[in-house]
């Protein structure tokens, strides 16, 4: 089928994604392309990234749609653990980037930080090379829990940091909380998430573990030497921490992620939003203009590409409309407000009859109250949102 | 001296991993009609699911030219046989194409039981046994003992049994020597009225049916309008020639050879083995005896899986009937399945040869459903039916009784396991009817079984707890009256009759609980409760629940990586396209062919 007007593209700004593999330790649940380095590495991966950002930026634009490199409103240093970096390095990376790109006054510029590695001339020094918003890997305020999850930090240290950053001056700081952990209780849980709004942030990812092959859980799990908690137990966690956070005033605009009204993530919904976004560094992603790019994750080939001029793209994949059409609709489901049809195929009409073949199972899951069909679009429900794998799953 | 004392037509007779193969191979080089550099391994085997295998289902033929040591040039034509309990009745129409059988023996195994029904086969068709000792080249052969068995088991000579390693090529002209001597030359009168056995056809798309022949009596050639006696029609010759092993067209094939013969014969079915040629203007006065009509004894519905077309399966179906005349099917529709076809086949091998066939040569997606046996119901309001499919057993109270097919099955096995054999059978209803030392440590066991208890998974259920020793082989018996009843099985309380089955009475709760619980494996978790159900008419009698699943959800889209996520959903997609759905609730597809495998733990 050919679909003339899709129009799941939406106009606007374009965010950068910057990652950082570099951690202290690896932990049990992290199956990221992350790991200890040594200054020296850093420094050569740090060259790199600064290269690979101006190759890019090199890039002849012949779309026709953009002449000129397109503004960017959002950064984001991810890892890893960013924060392992200097403020000079982060200022380098920042400073290549403003450098060859059109960077808003007011872009959201983040970088993820860890507990017990940050300090407070570190976090001024970030602030001063313009990030404005921290986004804090404090997991849980348990420590037998951030024991078991192989953190290297404490409740106190991310308690301590946490008001560091303020007296630094962020202003806008997220916290990244974990439910579902193996020997955790509900009530564990919301405790942890009641000394996480006790410290007033303004933006709670809150996430269920997720068993990644390749990690340290994952083998523990295939030896029998870990259960997952129950579905039913990893459920309640998610809905009554949901429930709590809505209460104390954060908006739940995304499955995971909760926000003070006016401070949801700029650079994540972008990936929510099918808008673009560039990735640079190990085994980053991108999605400019319909094609989707994903580095390679092996350092050497990175090192060495980057080194010979050569961008490190390991996957590129062209999307085609009907690509498009599906990622937009369950990257939209994943957002409080849903997908509006208006959005991914122009009206009602022509979604219904472009996804004909599966508007009973919908209607099926409507009735269920798994979601909401309204004229204007598709939203999930809370119940829903329990199984969104399999509803997404319809639409690709 | 008259042509034919220079033509010996043989068989080789060997157990499964015996080497037949192997030799027909090693005879096919020595005698250097195939060049060595065409040689594929096991050249008799053309299937490739033969090969996988390592077991012969369509025989193949060939001629072999052959110098004996005396100087003297032969003809050897090695008639090939196919090498398991589903095909006894081919085997013995290739034997009766022969004067004589090479007894392949593993010199390190001794003689088995399949081994021993195709040389009471042999013996039936007063075949000359030559009997050789295989595998001479493994340290671990043991030629005495193996002789031994022969004499003791067997009852034939075999102290002059030529010692030979089919691999290697040891010992191989030596037994092609003995071989010339020991069995006699065929006889016949090539100059009397036409009669030859068919004892192997294929269909080529070129030529038509290709018919494999041993001439007995008279001749045939290019424009002979020949007569098959028991199909009772006519066709004109369009081709004769030899196998060498592939097809060289000559002039005529007369009394005492063997050769092929095309006449356009649309299908297999028409030139059936065992089938008697003559000349169609001046036949002969009887046909040759032995002829037997193709009888299936296992039945299964073959349905096109999620996304097949109908169409594709019965063009399929349609080629491969054309192939083998003993497989036949005909529509059928199933509530749970839709539209479909009920086969027939020879056994369960023969079923999983077809079924593998349709999905790897003609790359079709099927669900099969359980294979079942033929029942013979007696009706209150007089006369009986036949059922293939349990689905279409009458109300219990139209019915006198029920009768199922029974088997006389041998069972073949060292003796430290007979314990747990003879527990199997009485597990399956068998009834013992004979028990033998064959040798010290080797005993036969006769039983007999219902056929029912046989096709599933008794031959598995057997190799598992003899860890492969033992062997089997079974014919028809006789029909008998059982206590049956039919299990249904309910998937969100809606009977799908794709999974019905008929089972004796007193095993109905055992067999519904181990289905419950196998589907319960099976059936992935769903967003309600799934209860699964055995009933035997209205009665519930086995309940197991799938419960509902509470969370499918990626917690986290990590770094704009929506390519993974996009993996993830598709293969979730893709495994639902496997399933098949009942309602609101949706089956593996293998679940109707897993439900009732052999599980030892239970």
């Amino acid at each position: 089928m050919t679909v003339n007007n899709t129009i799941v593209r939406p106009s606007g700004d374009t965010g950068i994604y910057i990652h950082i593999p570099f951690c202290t330790q690896k932990c049990n649940y992290c199956g990221f392309l992350s790991g200890p380095a040594t200054a020296k590495e850093q420094d050569a991966y740090i060259n790199a990234l600064v290269r690979e950002i101006g190759l890019v930026a090199d890039l002849p634009f012949t779309g026709g749609e953009w002449r000129t490199s397109p503004r960017i409103d959002s950064v984001f240093i991810g890892g890893g653990t960013p924060s392992l970096l200097d403020a000079s390095d982060i200022g380098r990376i920042l400073a290549a980037v403003r450098a060859r790109y059109d960077v808003a006054e007011d872009a959201e510029i983040t970088i993820e930080a860890n507990p017990a590695s940050l300090t407070a001339d570190k976090l001024s020094g970030y602030r001063a090379a313009g990030v404005n918003r921290l986004s804090m890997g404090v997991q849980s305020f348990d420590d037998n829990v951030l024991r078991i999850l192989g953190r290297i930090h404490t409740a106190e240290d991310a308690v301590r940091d946490f008001a560091l950053a303020r007296d630094a001056g962020f202003d806008n700081i997220n916290l990244d909380l974990m439910f579902g952990i193996p020997g955790t209780d509900v009530n564990g849980t919301m405790a942890s998430l009641r000394q996480a709004v006790s410290l007033g942030p303004e933006h709670i990812s809150y996430y269920g573990l997720q068993l990644e092959e390749g990690t340290r859980f994952w083998a523990d799990f295939q030896a029998g030497r870990l259960n997952e908690i129950p579905e039913e137990t990893d459920r309640e966690m998610y809905h009554r921490g949901r429930m709590y956070l809505k209460d104390q005033g954060y908006v739940h605009y995304e499955i995971s992620n909760f926000a003070k009204p006016g401070f949801q993530s700029r650079h994540n919904s972008k990936y929510w939003g099918m808008a673009d976004y560039y990735g640079f560094g190990l085994g980053a992603s991108s999605y400019i203009r319909g094609t989707r790019v994903v580095n390679t994750g092996d350092m050497a080939d990175y090192l060495r590409l980057v080194s010979a001029g050569r961008l490190p793209q390991a996957d590129v994949y062209v999307n085609t409309e009907r690509d498009d059409i599906a990622e937009a609709v369950f990257t939209g489901l994943r957002r409080n407000f849903g997908i509006r049809f208006e959005d991914i195929l122009g009206s009602k009409e022509q979604f219904y009859d472009y996804y004909k073949s599966i508007i009973p199972r919908l209607e099926d899951f409507e009735r269920s109250g798994h979601l909401l069909l309204t004229d204007e679009g598709i939203t999930l429900t809370n119940l829903g949102i329990d199984v969104s794998n399999q509803i997404m799953a319809l639409f690709v | 001296m008259s042509y034919l004392d220079k033509i010996r037509n043989f068989s080789i007779i060997a157990h499964i991993d015996h080497g037949k193969s192997t030799l027909a191979d090693r005879l096919i080089e020595k005698t250097g009609l195939v060049d060595a550099r065409e040689m594929k391994d096991q050249y008799l085997d053309n299937m490739d699911i033969e090969r996988e295998r390592g077991i012969t289902i369509k025989l193949q033929t060939t001629r072999l030219a052959y110098r004996a040591s005396d100087g003297e040039d032969y003809i050897l034509n090695l008639i090939d046989t196919p090498g398991h309990v589903d095909f006894n009745y081919e085997v013995s129409r290739s034997l009766a194409a022969c004067e004589g059988a090479v007894l392949v023996v593993d010199a390190t195994q001794g003689v088995e039981a399949q081994t021993l029904g195709n040389v009471y086969l042999a013996i039936d068709e007063d075949l000359e046994v030559l009997p050789v000792l295989n595998k001479m080249d493994l340290d671990s052969a043991r030629p005495e003992e193996a002789r031994e068995e022969i004499e003791d088991i067997i009852g034939i000579d075999a102290s002059e049994a030529p010692l030979i390693s089919a691999k290697t090529g040891m010992g191989i002209d030596e037994m092609l020597d003995k071989l010339v001597e020991v069995i006699p030359p065929p006889q016949g009168d090539p100059d009397g009225r036409l009669k030859a056995l068919i004892f192997d056809s294929y269909y080529d798309s070129y030529k038509g049916v290709v018919i494999y022949t041993r001439i007995f009596d008279g001749r045939v050639r290019k424009g002979t309008m020949i007569r098959l006696m028991n199909a009772g029609k006519s066709y004109e010759v369009t081709e004769v020639g030899y196998c060498i092993p592939g097809m060289v067209p000559c002039d005529e094939l007369k009394a005492g050879e063997v050769g092929y013969i095309c006449a356009s014969i649309k299908q297999v079915a028409d030139a059936r083995v065992g089938d008697t040629i003559t000349n169609q203007a001046e036949p002969c006065d009887k046909p040759l005896k032995g002829y037997k009509k193709a009888q299936s004894m296992v039945y299964c519905g073959i349905y096109p899986a999620e996304g097949e077309k109908y169409e594709n399966v019965k063009d399929a179906l349609e080629k491969l009937q054309v192939n083998d005349a003993a497989f036949h099917f005909e529509p059928e529709n199933s509530t749970a399945l839709g539209y479909g076809y009920r086969c027939g086949f020879l056994g369960l091998l023969h079923m999983d040869v077809i079924v593998e066939r349709l999905e790897r040569e003609f790359d079709l997606d099927v669900i099969t459903t359980l294979p079942s046996v033929i029942y013979k119901v007696v009706l209150k309001k007089g006369g009986e039916m036949m059922i293939q499919n349990p689905s279409n057993l009458p109300d219990p109270t139209e019915i006198v009784r029920i009768e199922e097919p029974i088997v006389l099955a041998d069972i073949m096995t060292p003796n430290e396991y007979v314990g747990s054999i003879m527990t199997l059978c009485q597990g399956r209803r068998g009834k013992m009817i004979h028990m033998e030392y064959l040798t010290s440590t080797r005993v036969q066991l006769r039983y007999e079984m219902p056929l029912n208890e046989v096709i599933y998974d008794f031959f598995d259920a057997l190799k598992s707890r003899t860890r492969g020793y033992a062997s089997l082989d079974y014919e028809f018996l006789k029909y008998q009256a059982a206590k049956l009843v039919k299990l249904d099985i309910l998937l969100n309380r809606e009977v799908i009759d794709a999974f019905s089955t008929i089972v004796p009475e007193e095993e109905a709760y055992a067999k519904g609980r181990n289905i419950c619980e196998k589907l319960k494996e099976l059936i992935p978790m769903h967003q309600f409760e799934v209860p699964i159900q055995a009933a035997v008419g209205q009665k519930i009698i086995a309940r197991e629940t799938v419960r509902a699943y509470r969370k499918d959800v990626i917690a986290k889209c990590y770094g704009g990586d929506i390519s993974r996520k996009k993996k993830l959903l598709e293969k979730q997609k893709e495994g639902k396209k496997r399933m098949r759905q009942f309602g609101r609730v949706e089956v593996p597809q293998e679940a109707f062919t897993e439900v009732l495998k052999f599980d030892d733990s239970k």
